[in-house]
């Protein structure tokens, strides 16, 4: 203990007392302490380095996922505001059915004796995609509004409500027409 | 104080601070493991929601798919008509190429929905009157020159004359501003 003690010291004459046994911890904890402050110093400034560097890794990914999920969130956003906008047109079409269809099949299915007197379309202006038909035939009887239904049925369309008024020598008929998807 | 106490003391002091350094340096390095803990949580967490978006994004792109495709489709067609003035003119083409008598026009700009996708429409009254195949002709003719248009009334009647027909027709030409 004496020589690790004063291993630092030159040699010379004592001039005082030696130290007490208890003050000979404070030297070797000295020791002990310093060569530990050593190797904890560099165990923890290599440690705080890898956490370091791991954090920069770390904000990297994290601008790079934040960069990705508001893209895929901008998309989303367009996808949606897109989407909207075709369900506002593919309401409009719904409701937008050529209608000239509708008449030359009815002038076509009269028969020799018959004539389309009037004819109206008119679209609910709540339900554009339902269609008030009024048709006013003269002469054929209730033969003929069967074959007139028969060529309108034959464009896909279903009719409801339907009301037939017979006259002298014409039929008054109405129904709404509703474009049956197939 | 004697000597040795003095040195004692001022190696006392240096284990002190040595133990004080070791130990602000160990609190310096756990706080960077925190705050690289919290780091990496955040970025695992926003990875999972970039992933998430990324699925819903993908299960919002088939599910409107069709929708989208119709729209591209049908864009072009209601992109034309910017300005009432726009639909105007293209009625007055398909009237002038199908060379129908055309007894009385009127155009109006109409609200249709406020706050709808399409909300503001041209509503023409038209009243034609001329032979039947070409009066019906042109109906479709209309309907085909402007797809994106909606008739919402049509009146056929007996013309004047033999083979005539009078035809009133209410159409709606959807009017997108860009």
């Amino acid at each position: 203990m004496d020589n690790l003690i004063h291993d630092l010291k030159t040699e010379r004459q004592n001039i005082s007392e030696g130290l007490p046994s208890a003050y000979k911890l404070v030297p070797v904890t000295f020791y002990v302490v310093s060569v530990a402050t050593v190797f904890l110093s560099l165990f923890f400034y290599l440690s705080k380095k890898a956490y370091q560097s791991t954090e920069d890794s770390m904000r990297e990914r994290l601008t790079q996922a934040q960069t990705q999920q508001s893209g895929f969130t901008a998309q989303q956003n367009a996808i949606s505001q897109e989407s909207m906008k075709a369900e506002g047109i593919a309401k409009w079409l719904e409701g937008s059915r050529p209608l000239q269809p509708v008449t030359v099949a009815i002038g076509r299915s009269m028969g020799k004796d018959s004539t389309v007197a009037e004819l109206s379309l008119d679209r609910n202006p709540e339900i554009p995609a339902h269609t008030l038909m009024q048709l006013k035939i003269d002469g054929g009887g209730s033969q003929q509004i069967e074959n007139t239904l028969n060529a309108i049925y034959a464009l896909d369309y279903q009719t409801y409500s339907a009301q037939q008024v017979k006259g002298r020598n014409s039929t008054d008929f109405q129904a709404t027409l509703i474009y049956a998807d197939r | 104080m004697k000597n040795h106490q003095s040195a004692c003391f001022v190696l006392v002091i240096l284990i002190t601070g040595m133990l004080y350094g070791v130990n602000e340096l160990r609190n310096v390095t756990n706080e960077a493991r925190d705050i690289t803990a919290q780091v990496r949580t955040e970025a695992e967490t926003a990875e999972q929601q970039a992933q998430l978006a990324q699925i819903q994004l993908k299960s919002l792109e088939a599910k409107t798919a069709d929708h989208r495709a119709g729209y591209a489709q049908w864009k072009p067609h209601f992109a034309n008509y910017r300005t009432a003035q726009d639909a105007e003119q293209r009625i007055a083409e398909v009237i002038r190429e199908s060379d129908v008598f055309l007894i009385s026009q009127k155009f109006e700009t109409k609200e249709i929905e406020k706050g709808a996708m399409i909300s503001d429409a041209l509503v023409a009254h038209l009243v034609v009157e001329d032979d039947y195949a070409k009066t019906l002709n042109w109906l479709g003719r209309v309907e085909e020159a402007i797809p994106s248009s909606r008739i919402s009334r049509c009146n056929i009647k007996r013309g004047d004359r033999g083979n005539d027909i009078h035809l009133e027709l209410k159409v709606q030409i959807p009017v997108l501003p860009e």
